[in-house]
């Protein structure tokens, strides 16, 4: 038989249970606009009951009040965050190509290239081919032509500008994880250390870490994993501690418990440039323990592999190719008192056959130096030479050949177990990024310069013979370069390979006939008979200068740092294109007819200049004509533009989805916590009147039973 | 599914925000009128207008302004032309009154003032211009057609012609009568037989008054004295033949030559075989041999021997020069003129005569070049050069008198006779004949093997002469002194000749040619014949001027003075002879030019129906343009502009989803549970 004021005790489980659900149902309450809260619920469970040893069985003892949880299903967390990188990656990615549309887009309101160049080649050119040889009329068609060159110079400058923008937001954004990884590794501390106590849940604590798991994971793909700490003394027991580790960019360790990894942003020097058109001080991203953070990962994801395919996107076009030999070449070096030395650099040759590696109007490396990869070890070369030789059968065989950077910047030397080795120049990565778009106009810009200036040099303005109009600015220094006929790598073909090779074996063979004659000399034989010798070694000598000079022959331009001539067409970039500076101060150079002696209405030579706008076997541009280029080059912006709407919106669609399926579990319901707070006043109320009940019960037992 | 009150407002603004977004873009297109506002929005359409507005673009430069340019240039010319024509049609008329009436001296002077105020006329319509530039001069639109002022500049020309520009002159010699006047008339005797005409073919060139080598005349007077120092010298060392080199004819000598040039022979004979060392044995069996030879071949038999004796270095002492040889009997100058049998010490002559041989060399003589009949290449015949010089052409002027160049050519059937005080070729009849056989060859379809070239020069132009490098390939000194030359029009003497066509842009790939060119209808031989007319009316007028002259005289003469009266009588009848053959000409030359003329006024209205052809289809064109530009700007708005009603109408649908969205949001936010216990 129980106690008599057992009942008491029971009523008195109930107030505190019910207390304790009120309490929770009003922290409820509280919190219904909080973001990231998860709503909680008190679990209680009948108490033991107690045996008393009657016939009818145990006497319930009330109630237990368990712990307050939160309702949560983590389930739900891992694919938001999932989701949530993709969500980020084509957020930055629709923003910024809306930018990039915007610099491109010509729809008659602002005057992108069709509106330049239609007014450059229909315009401008049908009134001069009316008036051929009118410096009115060429002066027009130069101010539309400088319109065309200003025109590239703005969009290359926006371009630049954007790839800055996008470069200081991947500083913004490793910031952020750096701040958010350090917030995390506190959150789990505090956790551990509120946990570890008994069986109490952090609730709040792991909400918030949630919600910091939600940013991290729009910047950067995430991998969470939580185990809990096993008390080695007793593997049963349950410890309540448990190890959070967040990775993040393909399982790079970000936090682990209460530590965290720090990343660094590091600006790269102008030795490490990776495109031409890159501009200086360009990111790379390190731990802070000086381990590389490898931003090219292919699982990476998240706003900053949006940020990274925007900054550094070539459309998979890095420069790639097989070491078929390495060597050294003697450098003039400049010393710091002006004198200059002979220094020896290495080389490395790299054989390439990729469609824009070959033809160097596609071009897109480094020509201030930069860094090459040779079978995973990296070297700074200082220039480059692109060659071109031919087989037996006249199949061009195209090469590039860096000249390394001094020992000052390389540390390990060059050795010959790099040949056969892969040779890489910064990373693939397949996105139309800005150097995509910046390649694409210089790629157009070359050819359509090459093409127009050829047919302008080719003709003839009274009887002065024509100039070309378009020009590169130099950066450095003041004046325009001057493409130099010998450095126009576009015009290298079989027969000038031949014709310059038959050259320089004459040359190798008169100096080894000079040098083979006055080794007879020196031997005591006179002229004559020298120079009889010498004529029945002619062939023998002929034919060894032919082995010593052909293998090594080839036609080639150089760029890069150091390289003082060698003008050619590379160095024109969307960035230094411009015109002429005598064109521009006197447009009556500009050849109008192909022959010196026709009259001066004689627009011959202006048909092939519209023939150049038009027709594509004059200019191929991507299959297209000269004029077609906003078509091919806006059908990848537009496009772009568009996946990365679609993406965005459909990526933050389904982000929407699984958040209203977490809030549909975690979310706090007016309604049903309006129903609770009547439950569970009811339930204290009820309990309330229990107490009040046995207190009846004890006057009537205490102040009237047997009294 | 457990929805919370958070699920609904969310799911509420989602809905509202979706309506937002559409509304926005209905509003964005009602009032920029466009369907698309970012190129993302429609990559398709946004590509697509790109290319329709640079068509409309292309087609408006082409309407607007191509197609007028070329209504505006074709108008001046067909005006020019149309003016040449009336021009000409008015020399048609005075010719025609000039070949059908009976012309008073008075008349004949108005008709001649008239046409050289016509011919003038001409050449200034071809100067006609749009817009500051020549319209007639093909490519060349800075340079008039004509000479605008008299200048100095040397000009080498080649025509391009074919046998019909051979025609024949008559030519009138009136021996001295025009030198008579009332104080000579007595001693001028006038012999009637010397009053003559005749006919010879020639070849009018396109201009007169051209280059006569300024040097010829002094290198030929050169030449004739050095001939005239040898011929004495020789006629001193041989006294008894007693004549003149010049004149030995070799088909006819007599006892006493035959004997004399024997002797002369064996005296050379002697002295080259005494000569140390020896000359070549050769030479002195044929100088032996020298009578087995038939006559004819005299000439050709010396000359070589000379040629031989020449090179010989042992043959001559330094410094002299052997000439074994005699002159042909027709003065033909070569350098086998010589003494006979002579070692000529006269070293400076040799000298000179070669240094006058080289100069003749030096002169760019004008030339003939033809393809002859069965030729299978083109112009492998060339008549080049003077005679002095070895050529063919033989240099003489208008004013030469004995005999005049006219009779001359009439006379040697193998003579071609530049005169360049006339611009006239005369050709021998053996010429005239060969010139005749040529005609183009139908195996080759490029070439025009019937072409006959005349290249010559010309250095002196007057105002109104055409510029020759609107017509002609030539070669001509540059203006600024520099001396040196351009060359025009190259491939005209190529099978590549292409004409200078001005065509403009006046559609897709439609051009259309906007200048006619001048040899197309101001020709020189308009101007040439109006020369011909006048001159031949010119030497009638003269005529008729020694005829009243000489009525005068005779009026005034005493009947008694029997001798005088017959004086005049006899000039008198010389005159009305002369006068008969000058107006036959003038008579023959008034309807070759109703011929000539009408021909020109055909071309000219050839020229203009072309022009008018030109201008109808440009006019289609036009038209068409029209159409393809409405096309396009209907093609670019249908790409591009939106259709108000429909947006309008999506618009009003809009704006009612979007209230009805709003008060679906009002009413789940409004009230909880809570609002009821």
């Amino acid at each position: 038989m129980p106690s008599q004021f057992f009942g008491l005790n029971i009523a008195y489980t109930g107030l505190l249970a019910s207390n304790a659900a009120l309490n929770t149902t009003s922290n409820n309450i509280a919190n219904v606009q909080t973001e990231g809260y998860s709503r909680q619920q008190v679990t209680q469970q009948a108490a033991n009951a107690l045996r008393v040893f009657q016939t009818y069985g145990c006497a319930g003892a009330g109630v237990e009040t368990l712990a307050i949880e939160r309702i949560r299903d983590e389930f739900y967390d891992f694919r938001y965050w999932n989701n949530n990188g993709k969500v980020g990656e084509y957020g930055q990615k629709q923003y910024y190509m809306k930018q990039i549309e915007a610099y491109f887009d010509d729809n008659g309101k602002n005057a992108g290239f069709k509106t330049v160049f239609d007014q450059l080649m229909i315009t401008g050119l049908q009134e001069w081919m009316k008036h051929p040889d009118d410096t009115s009329f060429k002066k027009q068609f130069v101010g539309y032509a400088e319109s065309l060159t200003e025109y590239f110079n703005g969009l290359a400058g926006n371009l630049e500008k954007l790839q800055k923008d996008v470069n200081e937001e991947i500083k913004v954004t490793v910031d952020d994880i750096n701040s958010i990884a350090s917030e995390i590794a506190t959150l789990n501390k505090q956790i551990n250390t509120i946990e570890m106590t008994g069986s109490m849940k952090a609730n709040e604590l792991r909400d918030r870490r949630e919600l910091l798991l939600d940013r991290l994971s729009e910047y950067v793909d995430v991998e969470v994993k939580e185990t809990a700490v096993a008390d080695t003394n007793n593997m049963d027991r349950d410890t309540g501690g448990s190890r959070f580790i967040v990775k993040i960019a393909g399982g790079q360790v970000l936090v682990d418990g209460d530590n965290y990894n720090e990343l660094e942003c590091v600006s790269r020097t102008s030795d490490q440039k990776v495109n031409q058109t890159d501009i200086d001080g360009l990111y790379d991203v390190y731990w802070v323990n000086g381990s590389k953070f490898n931003l090219y990962n292919a699982a990476m994801g998240g706003a900053l592999k949006g940020l990274v395919d925007l900054r550094d996107g070539n459309n998979g076009e890095s420069f790639s190719g097989i070491v078929t030999e390495t060597g050294a070449v003697e450098v003039d070096k400049q010393n710091p008192d002006g004198t200059t030395s002979k220094v020896k650099h290495d080389t490395v040759t790299v054989e390439v056959g990729k469609h824009y590696l070959t033809d160097l109007n596609k071009c897109n490396l480094s020509d201030s130096g930069g860094m090459i990869n040779l079978g995973n070890k990296e070297f700074y070369y200082d220039s480059w030479t692109y060659s071109v030789s031919y087989d037996a059968n006249g199949e061009p065989v195209y090469s590039y050949t860096f000249t390394l950077s001094d020992s000052e910047l390389n540390k390990s030397k060059l050795t010959a177990d790099r040949v056969g080795k892969t040779a890489t120049v910064g990373t693939s990565i397949d996105y139309q990024g800005v150097p995509y778009y910046m390649a694409q106009m210089n790629e157009w810009i070359r050819t359509f310069s090459q093409k127009f200036n050829d047919i302008l040099g080719g003709g003839y303005s009274g009887d002065v013979p024509g100039i070309d109009l378009f020009a590169g600015d130099k950066m450095v220094t003041e004046g325009q370069y001057i493409f130099d006929k010998a450095y126009r790598y576009d015009q290298f073909s079989p027969e000038m390979y031949n014709e310059q090779l038959e050259a320089a074996i004459e040359n190798q063979f008169k100096a080894d006939r000079e040098a083979a004659k006055k080794a007879l000399m020196d031997q005591g034989k006179t002229e004559a008979e020298a120079e009889a010798e010498i004529v029945t070694q002619e062939p023998a000598l002929r034919q060894a200068a032919e082995a010593k000079v052909k293998p090594n022959f080839k036609l080639s331009v150089t760029v890069g740092k150091n390289v003082t001539d060698n003008d050619n067409y590379y160095l024109m970039t969307a960035k230094n294109f411009n015109i002429s500076s005598t064109v521009e101060n006197d447009p009556s150079r500009l050849a109008n007819k192909k022959k010196a002696e026709d009259g001066v209405a004689q627009d011959d030579l202006l048909q092939d200049i519209k023939d150049l706008a038009t027709d594509k076997n004059s200019m191929s541009f991507r299959g297209s004509s000269a004029s077609e280029f906003l078509q091919c080059i806006l059908g990848d912006v537009a496009l772009n533009t568009e996946r990365a709407e679609t993406f965005y919106s459909s990526f933050k669609d389904i982000a929407n989805t699984i958040d209203l399926q977490r809030i549909s579990i975690s979310g706090v319901d007016e309604d049903e916590e309006a129903v609770n707070l009547v439950r569970f006043q009811n339930g204290y109320n009820l309990a309330s009147k229990m107490i009040q009940t046995l207190t009846e019960i004890y006057d009537k037992l205490i102040l009237e039973t047997g009294v | 599914m457990r929805i919370t009150n958070r699920i609904m407002q969310r799911n509420n603004l989602s809905n509202i925000n979706t309506n937002k977004i559409y509304q926005d873009r209905l509003s964005n297109q009602m009032s920029s009128q466009k369907k698309i506002n970012r190129p993302s929005d429609d990559p398709v359409v946004a590509i697509r207008s790109l290319r329709l507005r640079s068509n409309v673009t292309e087609i408006t430069q082409y309407y607007s302004k191509n197609i007028l340019d070329a209504e505006s240039w074709l108008k001046v010319t067909e005006d020019a032309i149309s003016n040449l024509a009336q021009v000409i049609t008015t020399m048609l008329a005075r010719c025609d009154k000039g070949a059908n009436t009976y012309l008073e001296t008075k008349d004949r002077k108005i008709i001649l003032e008239e046409m050289q105020g016509l011919r003038d006329a001409v050449y200034s319509t071809g100067d006609a211009d749009y817009a500051g530039r020549y319209v007639f001069t093909g490519y060349r639109t800075d340079t008039s057609l004509s000479f605008l002022t008299a200048k100095k500049q040397n000009y080498t020309m080649t025509e391009q012609l074919d046998k019909g520009a051979i025609d024949s002159v008559s030519k009138v010699d009136v021996s001295n009568l025009l030198d008579i006047n009332s104080t000579n008339y007595m001693t001028m005797n006038v012999d009637e037989d010397n009053i003559s005409s005749v006919d010879v073919h020639r070849i009018r060139l396109a201009y007169s008054d051209c280059s006569d080598y300024g040097d010829f005349d002094k290198l030929k007077s050169e030449q004739n004295a050095l001939i005239e120092k040898n011929a004495s010298a020789i006629n001193q060392a041989n006294p008894p033949l007693g004549y003149q080199v010049g004149n030995v004819d070799l088909n006819n000598l007599s006892a006493d030559e035959e004997t004399a040039i024997k002797d002369a022979v064996n005296q050379v004979i002697t002295d080259l075989e005494n000569a140390n060392p020896p000359a070549d044995q050769e030479v002195i069996d044929r100088l032996k041999n020298w009578q087995d030879n038939p006559a004819e071949n005299l000439k050709d038999h010396f000359a070589e021997i000379n040629n031989k004796l020449n090179n010989d270095p042992n043959a001559v002492v330094d410094g002299n020069r052997v000439q074994v040889g005699v002159t042909p009997p027709d003065a033909q100058i070569s350098n086998d003129i010589a003494d006979i049998g002579k070692i000529v010490s006269t070293t400076a002559s040799a000298a000179d005569w070669d240094a006058n041989q080289a100069a003749f060399n030096d002169l760019a003589s004008p030339t003939i070049q033809f393809t002859s009949p069965g030729s299978a290449t083109f112009m492998d015949q060339k008549w080049g050069g003077f005679a002095e010089a070895g050529g063919y052409i033989t240099l003489m002027h208008s004013y030469e008198t004995s005999p005049n160049p006219y009779a001359y050519t009439a006379a040697n059937p193998d003579a071609i006779v530049y005169i360049p005080e006339t611009g006239e070729m005369l050709l021998g009849e053996n010429r005239y004949a060969e010139l005749m056989a040529t005609k183009d060859s139908a195996a080759t379809a490029t070439q025009d093997e019937g072409e006959i070239r005349v290249t010559y020069e010309k250095n002196n132009w007057k105002k109104g002469d055409l510029r020759p490098e609107h017509y002609f390939y030539c070669q001509a000194e540059k203006e600024d002194g520099s001396g040196e030359y351009v060359t025009y029009n190259e491939s005209y003497l190529t099978p590549e000749a292409e004409r200078q066509v001005i065509e403009y842009d006046v559609g897709y790939n439609q051009m259309i040619r906007i200048n006619s060119t001048a040899d197309e209808c101001f020709k020189h031989d308009v101007g040439r014949e109006v020369d011909d007319i006048v001159n031949a009316m010119q030497d009638v007028l003269d005529l008729e001027g020694v005829k009243a002259d000489l009525e005068n005289i005779k009026q005034s003469i005493q009947e008694t003075d029997t001798a005088a009266l017959a004086q005049v009588q006899k000039q008198l009848d010389a005159v009305e002879k002369a006068l008969t053959y000058a107006k036959d000409k003038e008579q023959k030359l008034f309807e070759g030019g109703l011929t000539n003329f009408q021909k020109n006024l055909d071309d000219a209205n050839v020229c203009v129906t072309d022009c008018g052809s030109r201008g109808s289809k440009l006019e289609l064109i036009k038209n068409r343009t029209q159409n393809q530009k409405t096309t396009y700007e209907t093609l670019k708005s249908e790409n591009e502009d939106v259709d108000i009603t429909e947006v309008a109408i999506e618009l009003s649908a809009a704006e009612l989803t979007y209230d009805a969205a709003l008060m679906a949001a009002g009413k789940v936010m409004q009230s909880t549970l809570l609002n009821f216990i």
